[in-house]
């Protein structure tokens, strides 16, 4: 099954992963695999002409938290999940009920 | 070619289908909005065509937000014809290129007299002082914190800023004093509320806000659109009836209620806050000057109000006498002293059905319900002003009670009527 790109780890038996935790699992190694073996350096460009425009420019792993409800949608990032969802709350909170003029 | 306008066609066939089922769910919902067209000057007594090629019909206006009765005053619109041959119709430039004349820099100076502030800014709307001051003025390091019933125009203000954005619960000094204590590793902590919350007509607790901002290092934001003119002993705003004249930091306010109802806003306050406005609010920026004509009528409502308080007052009077006619009445309405004055009726095709039947009886007003007020919360807003007579009243009050009769809903708990109609 395994191909030679890709790497298959064994769960212990007892390990019953939720759908919560694959997806973190994934989203670890997508991380670590893109910090080691980027498909691109195209970003370094971007990097250096912002820097040559004057910007200041940082990039870091984040949480990202959505929430979708009608055709209105609320993203928020984070540090920290907790973090991401305190803002995401905070978004979605202030505009619980649309007001009047 | 032929191709691309075929394509050009599916496409668009695409959006058209997808726009019609958005804007059917809409009515389904009940949520669609429309026009009622207005055949005269804005008044207590209009006339109005509705629905759409229906004969216009007298009604009393109880919705509009012409709290002193200035926008079709004689004097305010002498001044205006007046402003109009004297400074031409229009600027056709900007503020910061061509676009500032003489009666620019005097209204925003009257109204900085009357607001009690140190400097002003005229914006062509308060929707977009709102989308402008916010990003202005505050960065990354630091927070928004704003009551959760502000107006939506600050809600996208406060979006287009990079500060981080944080709410507390309606009016809650305990949850708001939480949260300064929670942000006291910020920059800037900036309180946000309006000044009389449009839905409730309540007012912002002010003096308790400014007291928690002292105590805890922020600046005060007050949407005063609701108040000025006639909030106050002498119509300042929320702040001189809260005791806290000249502690707000910024007040965003609007032209397009009481001080005539034309159009234009402002962001009035602290002078360098002020001023950093006017090099970086985007709408002050890169949208057009307030048309002349519309200055020259502001500097007149300013005058008319600077010059005595009868409208203000007769504007109070009318309130208590209409808040005191639908208690008597039996009906619920929301306790407060600001002249928006809510009827509840918790049932959203209640609310429509009744001001339906108002309407049908002379009387104008709109329903409001989820999800422009929360869940369980519709009614009807009405709004006085110093235009109404008694008469008006009365016959209002007469309108009411017999819409009211028909529903059953005089004297009853929001139990009895929940129980009725449902939530
Ligand atoms: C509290 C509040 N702020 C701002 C506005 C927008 O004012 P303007 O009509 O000047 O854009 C309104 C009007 O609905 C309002 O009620």
């Amino acid at each position: 099954m395994a191909g030679s790109n890709v790497i298959e780890v064994t769960l212990p038996d007892a390990a019953t992963p939720t759908r919560e935790d694959i997806e973190q699992l994934e989203a670890t190694f997508r991380a670590i695999v893109d910090l080691r073996f980027p498909d691109s350096r195209d970003w370094q460009k971007v990097e250096e002409a912002l820097v040559i425009d004057g910007w200041t420019v940082r990039s870091q792993l984040m949480w990202v938290a959505e929430a979708h409800k009608g055709w209105e949608s609320e993203l928020a990032t984070g540090r920290t999940k907790s973090e991401a969802f305190k803002q995401l709350q905070q978004l979605a909170k202030i505009d619980d009920v649309a007001g009047v003029p | 070619m032929a191709d691309a306008v075929e394509v050009e066609q599916g496409c668009l066939a695409r959006v058209r289908q997808h726009f019609r089922q958005e804007l059917d769910g809409l009515r389904n919902a009940g949520l669609f909005k429309e026009e009622r067209f207005i055949h005269a000057p804005q008044a207590a007594d209009i006339e109005v065509e509705f629905p759409a090629g229906a004969t216009p019909r007298q009604v009393i206006n109880l919705c509009a937000n012409n709290y002193l009765g200035l926008s079709s005053h004689p004097e305010v619109v002498a001044a205006a014809h007046a402003g109009l041959e004297a400074r031409g119709y229009g600027m056709s430039s900007v503020r910061f290129i061509c676009g500032t004349q003489d009666i620019h820099r005097e209204l925003e100076q009257r109204l900085t007299a009357f607001l009690g502030t140190e400097d002003t800014l005229l914006f062509p709307s308060c929707m977009d002082a709102n989308a402008g001051v916010f990003e202005a003025l505050l960065g990354e390091q630091d927070v928004m914190i704003a009551d959760r019933l502000v107006h939506a125009s600050i809600v996208d203000g406060m979006r287009l800023s990079k500060a981080m954005q944080d709410t507390f619960k309606h009016s809650d000094m305990a949850h708001l004093e939480e949260k300064l204590q929670e942000h006291q590793d910020k920059r800037f902590r900036l309180i946000i509320t309006d000044g009389v919350f449009s839905m409730d007509g309540d007012l912002a607790r002010l003096d308790d806000i400014v007291a928690l901002a002292e105590r805890y290092g922020a600046m005060v934001f007050v949407d005063d659109s609701h108040a000025t003119g006639f909030i106050g002993k002498t119509g300042r705003g929320t702040h001189e009836q809260k005791g806290v004249f000249g502690k707000i930091d910024i007040i965003t306010t609007t032209l397009g209620k009481a001080l005539g109802g034309a159009s234009g806003g402002c962001v009035s306050g602290r002078a360098e806050l002020v001023e950093m406005c006017r090099q970086r609010a985007r709408p002050y920026l890169f949208s057009n000057s307030v048309p002349p004509v519309i200055v020259a009528g502001a500097l007149k409502v300013l005058e008319l109000i600077s010059r005595t308080t009868e409208r203000r007052d007769a504007l109070e009077e009318n309130t208590r006498c209409w808040r005191r006619l639908l208690t008597e009445a039996g009906f619920d309405i929301k306790a407060g002293e600001s002249p928006i004055v809510p009827v509840m009726l918790y049932h959203a095709k209640l609310a429509q059905d009744v001001a339906r039947d108002l309407f049908a009886e002379g009387i104008y007003v709109v329903g409001f319900f989820f999800p422009v007020v929360p869940k369980g919360q519709a009614r009807i807003r009405t709004q006085l002003s110093a235009a109404h007579q008694k008469a008006h009243l009365d016959r209002a009050i007469e309108a009411f009670v017999k819409v009211g009769r028909k529903h059953d809903i005089l004297n009853k708990s929001k139990k009895a009527i929940t129980e009725r109609y449902g939530l």
